[in-house]
């Protein structure tokens, strides 16, 4: 008897002991700022909205110029359009979001108790439209990216703010913290390899941005793609770098992993769309 | 002499057709076994593509690499042309390939937060 009950204590201090070891997002939140803190102090955390242009001078500078007469002004323009011109039905994108999907960006992605499951807004978009009858857009780049970008554009300014993640949606966020943090691809290397680890590293000619603050600026006109393009067509690409597979846009592993990103830059402000190299 | 001369000419005939009759037989064996060859290496390398699709089976997606699919096309492409030992090789490329996924896959499930940063002691 003795000896089970022993068992029963061991197992009891090994499972309290893996519970109450496990990070809470807010406690992973907090390592990567202490750690961008501890690594760069005198960078501003608010900075951070910048991406690899806070480590180089003279590219902030370039940058700052093209941002003068920003590349993707005609895609928000054309966003505009799109976003106010009315379903087969009559209804309109802003019958969908709250405050008719002005300044709502800092709110996505959002866990959906529902739907049980991450939604992001290129997501809600698509769902906007089949809900009211019309067909899905093709995500990644084109009208889903323009219309996302004027969403960005009105919510410039607006401190990200996901609830953070609990119970069910905690398990979402996990399974991106997980892919953030797996070597993969036949280069075997994980998103974290560059994004934190190399952080101010040059990866051949370039500075990958960092972690923090990286979700903010986007849709993003890349001048390497010459037009506009989601976080997804993005993650794409970092895969298909790494020379691993593509998986589907919006597909559940790359909106979990929005969801941890998001929520690692909780606070910052959106400064999207931007441009980027 | 005429009836040697007519039994050396029929003997010259029975060899020469024993002769052909042997070498038809040489031929069709030779083209038998070519063909029980080439069926051998399509059988072997029909399994063996089969074998490289099945080993993706027990690896997740997210852990596959870019290229691997490639391979397998080439491979399918390569066995329809009746190029049997590239489509193995190529085959074959794919199962190596899936034992170093499977292995990535089961090094990330047990050491991913080996990369997640340590707090630091202040």
């Amino acid at each position: 008897m003795k000896s089970i009950n022993r068992v029963l204590l061991c197992v009891f201090i090994m499972v309290s002991f893996n519970v109450f070891s496990q990070n809470t997002a807010a406690d992973d939140r907090e390592l990567i700022r202490d750690y961008f803190s501890n690594k760069f102090p005198t960078i501003a955390l608010s900075e951070y909205i910048n991406g690899s242009y806070i480590f180089d001078a003279k590219a902030k500078e370039q940058w700052m110029e093209i941002e003068e007469f920003p590349p993707y002004e005609f895609d928000i323009d054309q966003g505009k359009v799109l976003f106010d011109t009315p379903f087969a039905n009559g209804k309109y994108y802003a019958d969908c979001f709250e405050n008719k999907g002005i300044g709502v960006k800092h709110n996505y992605p959002k866990w959906s108790e529902s739907q049980k499951t991450v939604i992001t807004l290129e997501l809600a978009i698509n769902q906007c439209r089949e809900n009211n009858g019309e067909k899905p857009l093709k995500y990644g780049l084109g009208d889903m990216a323009m219309i996302s970008a004027y969403m960005a554009f009105t919510s410039r300014g607006e401190i990200i703010d996901i609830e953070e993640p609990k119970g069910d949606s905690y398990a979402s966020y996990l399974l991106g913290k997980k892919y953030y943090f797996s070597r993969r691809g036949q280069l075997n290397m994980a998103c974290v390899t560059c994004h934190l680890a190399a952080s101010n590293l040059k990866l051949r000619y370039e500075t990958p941005g960092p972690v923090l603050g990286q979700v903010t600026n986007w849709p993003v006109y890349r001048s390497k793609w010459e037009k506009i393009g989601t976080i997804h067509h993005r993650i794409r690409e970092c895969n298909s770098q790494v020379r691993a597979k593509q998986l589907e846009y919006q597909s559940e592993t790359y909106r979990n992993l929005e969801y941890f990103l998001t929520y690692i830059s909780n606070g910052l402000p959106i400064n999207g769309p931007g441009s980027r190299k | 002499m005429k009836i040697k001369y007519f039994i050396f000419i029929l003997l010259l005939t029975l060899t020469l057709i024993n002769c052909t009759n042997d070498n038809s037989g040489d031929s069709t064996l030779v083209s038998e076994n070519k063909n029980k060859s080439l069926s051998d290496h399509s059988i072997k390398a029909k399994k063996v593509l089969d074998d490289a699709i099945n080993s993706l089976n027990n690896i997740a997606e997210e852990f596959h690499w870019r290229d691997t699919h490639l391979i397998i096309q080439e491979s399918q492409t390569a066995l329809l042309e009746g190029q049997y030992v590239l489509s193995i090789e190529l085959a074959e490329k794919v199962i190596h390939q899936s034992k170093l996924m499977k292995e990535q896959q089961e090094y990330a499930k047990n050491n991913w937060q080996s990369l997640v940063p340590k707090k630091e002691k202040k």
